[in-house]
């Protein structure tokens, strides 16, 4: 099989018992590999309305038949399994190197059911695997983890783990590879965690068989020229993702506060060239990445002392602004403690800045609260709360649970302003500021995220994604029904990506004429645009429907409240909020959903060849 | 000799430059080629300047060469494909080396508009004619 090693893993740590199987080509041709297979895997397996952190949950990791090869930034690959924190689909994708290193010791993906009796570690290492004891691992966070396995294992293999945080099940822990990362949102740390797995160690030689070798040499080199040229180099090698919080600041639509305020007044000393100025230390890229997005930090005195990577934009979005924290230091301090408890750094972040919206309105209290008080601006008491919410100490017990739970717990309004969309936590992109942007959350299948459909860029960032035929939006501060097309087309052409291990800021600067030949003559297949173009909305259609069997309609659809009623108080977007449902209804009528109640029709899913949903849905 | 920025002798001045420059000729390959690729720069007072200044770039397809740079009275008198709005300090800091024109794009101290997929495509073309700006030595209204 080509483009693929043709064999998934299945683990089960209940039995101890590991076997091999082969990869269906089929269904591989029709989802396209990662999180597109993974996710057929788990709604055929997984039995309906499971609790997550139990052992009927599978966790299930798959790479794409672009990853570990030599077209650019290939280094991905993507886990799910159903989400702990939503209760919908969970899944997460992840860059570095270790996506590479499991399919070269042999395998395209890892399904690993049951519960280990007691911590163990999956050792993959060129052809074989095994499970052995991790009790001297269990207690220990994800860099000491990492080295502890390479010292035992050797230095060649890659380790993909939690820290303590998925140990003691913080519903968003993630699980880190390569160090520094993540498949960071859903919590599927804590999937990992309740399956008492702290590790996978891969490792191989194994080379990658490719169909027509001169053809893709020839399409990976095209593309490589083209990302080589593009602007999305240019900036995002200088300055990381960071590059784009002046431009979110600009449109009035930096969440401050916890989203009080979409205009922050600091923005100078936690941008990019103030990373560059001031921590940074190196550029790190993920595997045959030309772009090399990553950035090494170092602090190197004081109470925040800390080297790792990162923060990217998100993390000092979350730290920063939402926490109203103005230095980059205890922000950089909280990303790295972050990476190394396996936490989310977007839910970790803003569950703490919601905590501190609820000590200032009198919804939470240092009573409550094991004599501890939460404030604005207060970046001592932030960083502190991240130790308590990884180890669930006090205070940091509730948060774990996040944003969505904690507000239910204190009632008395604070939904309101509980800033997650089925239960995920919200990135730092406002949507009042741009209306669509707001459609993108409502109805991404893994709840509050903004890669899934990648709107803020046409919106924040005035920057097109060439995937899609069209992703102008006119007037950003308007809901344009019409529009509603590009969120559908964003989130399907996005879907492919993580479905074939590449990264999706490639969407930004290739065509599908650009990424067609690429897999095309990678795995054999005479795959043309509108073939992949329809592979794409197969598996959001697929992932939309595990939601559907997990209970999900129109009304988890939506936005929280302070979205849709409470006006921006100030900046260039003052007075705005978002008026979703016209919205909803043209993306409804885009995708062939009902409106009602949002299920993808029976028609719909057979037109995709998902007749195998119909039922499991009820769709009609 | 120093030239007035913004006038029509310091267009001329960054025409030279622009025709000068290898880097620009070496990247320019694919600008403009079946498509508008032409610019106006709105200059918006501050500073010292009074009232905006619109400056016009054409670009030759293919070539990277300039075809034309000029001062506009109104920009409705060309149709370009580009629009680049800023402030006169923040152009005046290009202008002088001391900012460079993508960060600025980047901060979002100048806006764009057209088609952004050409400048997604050809960023080394804009930075090599970005740089060409403050090849010369000029001097400043308001200043
Ligand atoms: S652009 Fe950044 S995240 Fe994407 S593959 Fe490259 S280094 Fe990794």
């Amino acid at each position: 099989m080509y483009g693929f090693m043709g064999k998934v893993l299945r683990v089960n740590l209940s039995s101890g018992t590991i076997s091999e199987e082969p990869l269906p080509e089929e269904d591989a041709r029709m989802l396209l590999g990662g999180s597109g297979l993974a996710t057929k895997y788990l709604i055929e397996e997984v039995p309906p309305g499971i609790d997550p952190l139990g052992p009927e949950n599978k966790l299930i990791y798959m790479t794409g038949p672009l990853t570990g090869t030599t077209s650019p930034s290939s280094g991905r690959f993507s886990a799910v399994a159903k989400s702990p924190l939503t209760g919908f689909w969970g899944e997460a994708n992840s860059g570095g190197k270790w996506g590479r290193d499991l399919k070269q010791a042999g395998y395209d993906g890892i399904i690993l059911e049951g519960k280990a009796d007691a911590p163990v570690v999956l050792v993959i290492d060129d052809g074989t695997a095994r499970l052995q004891d991790a009790a001297s691992l269990w207690g220990k966070n994800v860099f000491e983890t990492t080295s502890a396995l390479k010292e035992d294992l050797g230095k060649k293999f890659n380790v993909s783990c939690i820290g303590i945080a998925g140990e003691n099940l913080v519903r968003y822990a993630a699980i880190m590879n390569d160090e520094h990362r993540a498949l960071g949102r859903c919590g599927l740390g804590a999937v990992m965690g309740s399956k008492n797995l702290k590790a996978i160690a891969a490792s191989g030689s194994q080379k990658i068989e490719i169909a027509d070798k001169e053809a893709f040499k020839e399409a990976t080199r095209a593309a490589s020229d083209l990302v080589n040229e593009s602007l999305l180099k240019m900036t995002l090698e200088v300055y990381g993702t960071v590059m784009v919080i002046d431009m979110v600041n600009v449109k009035g639509g930096l969440p401050t506060r916890n989203w009080q305020t979409g205009v922050c007044s600091y923005t100078d000393d936690i941008n990019g060239p103030a990373i560059n100025e001031s921590i940074l230390t190196g550029r790190r890229a993920c595997f045959a990445c030309p772009i090399a997005c990553g950035r090494e930090t170092q602090i190197e005195s004081g109470p925040y002392k800390a080297k790792g990577e990162g923060p990217e934009y998100e993390s000092v979005g979350v730290f920063g602004p939402m926490c109203d924290v103005n230095d980059l230091e205890p922000i950089t301090h909280a990303s790295i403690i972050c990476n190394d408890y396996g936490l989310d750094t977007i839910s970790t972040g803003s569950t703490i800045a919601f905590a501190m919206e609820c000590f200032e309105k009198g919804l939470l209290t240092a009573e409550q609260a094991g004599g501890i008080e939460l404030h604005f601006g207060d970046a001592a008491g932030m960083v502190d709360m991240v130790h308590r919410i990884a180890n669930r100490e006090g205070l940091g017990d509730l948060l774990a649970e996040g944003t969505k739970r904690v507000s239910e717990k204190l009632g008395q309004g604070s939904e309101r302003f509980a800033m997650h969309v089925k239960g995920l936590e919200l990135a730092c992109y406002d949507c009042r500021a741009t209306k669509i942007t707001g459609l993108g959350f409502a109805t991404a299948n893994r709840g509050g995220d903004h890669v899934t459909a990648y709107v803020q860029g046409p919106t924040f960032l005035d920057i097109p994604f060439l995937i899609v035929e069209e992703s102008t939006i006119e007037d950003v501060t308007v809901e344009n029904p019409a529009e509603a097309k590009v969120v559908k087309d964003m989130e399907d052409a996005l879907t492919t990506f993580d479905a074939l291990g590449a990264c999706k800021f490639m969407g930004m600067a290739l065509m599908a004429e650009e990424v067609v030949p690429m897999i095309a003559s990678a795995t054999g297949w005479d795959m043309d645009v509108a073939e992949f173009r329809t592979a794409g909305e197969r598996i959001y259609n697929l992932a939309r429907a595990f939601n559907v069997r997990e209970g999900a309609s129109r009304a988890d659809d939506t936005l929280p409240k302070r979205l849709l009623e409470e006006p921006l108080p100030e900046g260039p977007a003052e007075g705005l909020v978002v008026d979703l449902e016209p919205l909803l209804d043209a993306y409804y009528e885009f995708r062939g959903w009902d409106k009602a109640t949002g299920k993808p029709t029976a028609e719909k899913l057979k037109e995709l060849g998902l007749d195998y949903v119909v039922e499991r849905i009820g769709a009609t | 000799m120093a030239v007035l920025y913004p006038s029509q002798e310091w267009c001329d001045a960054w025409k030279v430059a622009i025709n000068g420059s290898e880097r620009v000729a070496e990247t320019g390959t694919k600008w403009g080629v079946g498509w508008n690729g032409s610019w106006v720069f709105e200059v918006l007072p501050g500073s010292g300047l009074e009232e905006t200044h619109y400056v016009y770039l054409e670009p030759e397809p293919g070539t990277g060469k300039c075809k034309d740079s000029r001062e506009l009275k109104d920009p409705s008198e060309v149709e370009a494909g580009f629009l680049c709005t800023g402030d006169y300090g923040a152009f005046k800091e290009v202008v002088k080396g001391e900012k460079d024109f993508i960060e600025g794009v980047v901060k979002g101290i100048f806006t764009l508009k057209g088609d952004m997929s050409k400048v997604m495509r050809n960023a080394k073309f804009i930075r090599a004619v970005a740089d060409s700006i403050s090849s010369f030595e000029a001097s400043y209204l308001g200043e």
